[in-house]
């Protein structure tokens, strides 16, 4: 039981970091973005490149990633985004285009990198389980929610302390007002993406860290993503990441009683239940904070 | 100007004196009771009653954020209410759908004018009459000749009501394309197409320019020497007072006066909540 | 040449059941605004159901109409809760929907799990005529199914019924202000074309004669939505016109990718054509969201 509620917590620490991307860019820029598991997964290829082919230790992937997730999100909304918000579409259209980037990206993985499942290069010591604790977590777990816990805290004092971060919150409560009232839009913008982007690529490696990666597995995380934000209350930046070891827990726990291949179709269970009873999440719907 | 716009008018009277606080009156068409409506802590209609009664003209009139708008979206069943009850023609509506009111006769229209842009006039029209037999998928397999028939007694009488309007000329033409004072007309014509006893209006006169006005003037009054009973929203004082029996004023989710126009307009606790609230 | 014309025949077949299948999401999303990411949910429950019923020597006719109406009842388990959600909750909601029958299909006995049902009985087998005659009897059936559902629905949008649908697409407020249930007319809706993929899956499930989850993955959705907006949402030509495009790009681009090219291989280069279906729908999100044959005035994708 134990047992289940700690790789919970570690499965939940990955779907929480790459959840809060989710809800930013929901939040601020009103986008339903199905493309976000697939940035997740980009994530962790361009860390399984660099620790394969240069070597290079992978927390030290970590930055990299980032930045190339945060790229990729300036990107897109350059390239896509944009030029849609421009034409006045509507939500139907982004939904559509999101599943459209989805695809194209995912592909593009399977195209360089193939279909396999492959693993990152970690050191065996990494794996092997804990000394004295009551329930068996690896190094490489505790550090993943190690790492968790500080992007968390990184979030946080961003959208707490930060000009930016303010104006942010102020365009998720309100975008119709701060259009007017002098907030820079597109720094706002950017801002978010790179946020979101950026915090789904690291989720992706923090991901490979735990289980072996595939091109697929970000669309299978978009499920537990999706359950996670709408547990805490879309929108709700904390909600999210509570949300997400929720998810997290209940998925693993559900090994208990049923073939580990129902997981995925338990945490949606969760999510719908939760949707009927508490439409605005266990939470509320509120402002980022 | 003939199209009988109800298939049966309750007796047409004449308002009779204004309905005392909370006790529910005899002969009512519409009966509010004690609604609340709270917005987490916050009362934006708190404790209010009155009634309408059968061929009246009421005002609801007060400062922004009186809570008006809110009141409409209960009795029309859009928001539940916190508390108290709604009975339209002897039927207590709260906690039932929202699409009850307009098939006992209670139609509501919005604050901001909507019409179904890509649909006809026509077809605006003809969407809004009630009991029609085609919109059942067995009587459009099993019954085509009765869902046809239906479907041209239906087109009649929106041309009637296209007529009316004077609408003639865009009957074709998609209601996107209309000016803004046509689709305040159309507007009112496909809430007249569901057959009502009584119309909620929300601020009709809202953005409309002066000739309009004095059109919409002639048709609520028209039709209510047809028997229409109306609860109407309006800021344009001019108008509330040449068309109201009577006026509700709401201030901060209260009823604070009741009564004739003339003496609404002279009421002090009035005059204050519009200086204050302004 | 024979080949040619029965790989001719393939395709054919290909573009009708498609068609087919995606004038049932049509129904849904072009004229109700309903948002179904998970309309393959209702092909696999068809196919299942015929492949199943066909195997236990269940009359054919008999096992479609029953695929039809099991996917119809599924579409109510889905509704039900869903159908009071948000636009976008309720695309979320449909896409896990079809996730996890998927990942039943593959985990319960009855089905096979992933080695799939095959085997059974297909129509029109007591011919006595050459497999490629068959492939091209077997074609003008699928037309002639799809010709009746297209003439139905044509029929029934044009209805007052259908009426209803629009008019709850353009605005539902105001739909159920004037007194229409608005939830019952999205239910049938929903069930009606659920029950039209339903049937689209009874013939894939004949069109393949093997049919395992891998089948009925979350891209077939993708797919079908790929058409509908290619040719213009909310009309039913348009679907015709979507899946002949479609499939179309996607056998000439198959031709390219059936051996390697180059140093890349045929799964580089399968993987190549996904994302060229990826970058369509973006570009046509951004530059012609209406599709091929709506117009600006029209009811297209968005509201
Ligand atoms: N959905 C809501 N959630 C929270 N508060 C609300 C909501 N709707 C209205 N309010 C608040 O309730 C109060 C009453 O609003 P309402 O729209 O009923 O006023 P009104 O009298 O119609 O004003 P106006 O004349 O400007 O139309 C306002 O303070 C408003 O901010
Ligand atoms: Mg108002």
């Amino acid at each position: 039981m134990l047992q289940f509620i700690a790789n919970g917590v570690v499965v939940g620490a990955v779907v929480a970091v790459t959840a809060v991307g989710l809800t930013l860019v929901y939040s601020i820029l009103k986008l339903t973005n199905f493309a976000h598991g697939d940035m997740v997964t980009f994530g962790a290829y361009v860390a399984l490149l660099l620790n394969l082919s240069l070597g290079l230790d992978i927390w030290w992937t970590l930055p990299p990633a980032f930045l190339a997730g945060a790229l990729l999100g300036v990107l897109g909304d350059r390239l896509i985004w944009s030029r849609m918000r421009r034409r006045q579409a509507g939500s139907v259209s982004f939904i559509v285009a999101s599943i459209g980037l989805a695809l194209a990206l995912r592909n593009l993985i399977v195209f360089f990198f193939g279909a396999q499942t492959q693993h990152f290069r970690l050191p065996v010591e990494m794996r092997q389980p804990l000394g004295p604790l009551p329930v068996k977590l690896t190094p490489d777990e505790v550090h993943v929610i190690v790492a968790a816990v500080v992007l968390f805290a990184g979030v946080h004092a961003l959208l707490r302390y930060t000009t930016i971060g303010r104006a942010m919150r102020a365009m998720a409560d309100n975008p119709s007002l701060s259009w007017v009232s002098g907030v820079d839009v597109d720094r706002v913008i950017t801002w978010t993406w790179i946020l979101g982007g950026g915090l789904a690529a690291v989720g992706g490696v923090l991901y490979g860290m735990i289980r072996p990666i595939d091109p697929n597995m970000g669309w299978f995380l978009l499920l537990p993503m999706f359950a996670a934000i709408i547990l805490g209350g879309i929108g709700n930046a904390y909600g999210a990441a509570v949300g997400g070891v929720l998810i997290g827990i209940i998925q693993e726990a559900s090994v208990m009683f049923l073939p580990a291949e129902y997981r995925l179709a338990v945490g949606f269970l969760a999510m719908i239940a939760v949707l009927l009873t508490y439409p605005r999440g266990l939470f509320g719907e509120r402002s980022l904070t | 100007m003939t199209a009988d716009v109800r298939p049966s008018a309750p007796a047409s009277g004449s308002a009779p004196g204004a309905a005392d606080g909370t006790a529910p009156a005899a002969g009512a068409m519409l009966s509010v009771r004690d609604v609340r409506k709270l917005f987490g802590g916050f009362a934006a209609v708190d404790g209010v009653s009155f009634d309408v009664h059968p061929g009246e003209i009421v005002g609801l009139i007060g400062p922004n954020g009186a809570g008006k708008s809110t009141l409409f979206q209960v009795i029309s069943l859009f928001l539940p209410a916190t508390s108290g009850e709604v009975v339209f023609m002897g039927t207590p509506l709260i906690g039932r759908p929202p699409y009850v009111p307009a098939r006992l006769g209670l139609v509501r229209t919005f604050q901001i004018t909507r019409v179904f842009a890509r649909m006809t006039v026509l077809e605006n029209l003809m969407f809004a009459a009630p009991r029609q037999p085609g919109e059942h998928l067995q009587n459009l397999l099993l019954q085509p000749r009765r869902v046809r028939e239906h479907e041209a007694q239906v087109a009649r009488r929106a041309e009637e009501l296209v007529e009316y309007f004077n609408l003639g000329r865009v009957r074709d033409q998609y209601a996107g394309a209309l000016s803004g004072g046509q689709r305040k007309l159309l507007e009112m014509a496909r809430a007249l197409m569901t057959e009502p006893r009584m119309m909620l209006l929300d601020e009709p006169m809202a953005g409309v320019n002066p000739a309009l006005k004095e059109e919409l003037l002639r048709y609520i009054r028209d039709l209510r020497e047809k028997g229409m009973t109306f609860l109407v929203i309006e800021h344009d004082m001019d108008m509330i007072m040449r068309i109201c029996d009577r006026i509700v004023v709401m201030a901060n989710g209260r009823i604070i006066a009741e009564g004739d126009p003339q003496s609404v307009r002279e009421n002090r606790a009035v005059i204050d909540a519009y200086l204050g609230g302004a | 040449m024979s080949m040619l014309l029965g790989y001719f025949a393939g395709f054919l077949t290909n573009v009708v059941i498609y068609t087919l299948f995606v004038i049932g999401l049509n129904l849904q999303f072009g004229y109700t605004g309903l948002i179904n990411f998970g309309h393959v949910a209702f092909l696999a429950v068809g196919a299942y159901t015929v492949a199943i019923l066909v195997t236990h020597h269940a009359p054919i006719l008999l096992a479609v109409l029953a695929g039809m109406a099991v996917a119809a009842l599924f579409s109510f388990l889905l509704g039900y809760p869903a159908l009071r959600l948000r636009d976008d909750y309720l695309a979320i909601v449909t896409i896990g929907f079809a996730e996890v029958l998927r990942i039943w299909l593959n985990n319960v006995s009855f089905t096979n799990g992933p080695e799939g049902i095959g085997g059974f009985a297909v129509p029109l087998s007591w011919l006595p005529v050459s497999h490629d005659a068959w492939r091209w009897l077997f074609l003008l059936l699928c037309a002639a199914v799809t010709a009746v559902v297209f003439a139905a629905v044509e029929y029934l949008a044009r209805s007052p019924w259908g009426r209803v649908l629009k008019a709850i697409r353009e605005d539902e407020d105001v739909a159920v202000a004037l007194g229409k249930n608005i939830v019952s007319y999205k239910l049938a809706a929903l069930a009606l074309g659920a029950a039209i993929a339903g049937l689209a899956g009874g013939l894939t499930a004949f069109f393949y004669q093997y049919i395992n989850p891998h089948n009925f993955e979350a891209t077939i959705t993708f797919e079908a939505w790929t058409i509908m907006v290619l040719g213009g949402v909310g009309k039913n030509w348009g679907a015709v016109l979507g899946a002949v495009i479609y499939f179309g790009l996607y056998t000439i681009t198959s031709e390219f990718t059936s051996s390697p090219i180059g140093p890349f291989s045929t799964d580089q280069l399968a993987a190549l054509r996904i994302v060229l279906i990826g970058v369509v729908l973006i570009l046509l999100m951004i530059y012609r969201p209406q599709g091929i044959l709506g117009r600006k005035e029209d009811l297209g994708l968005d509201r």
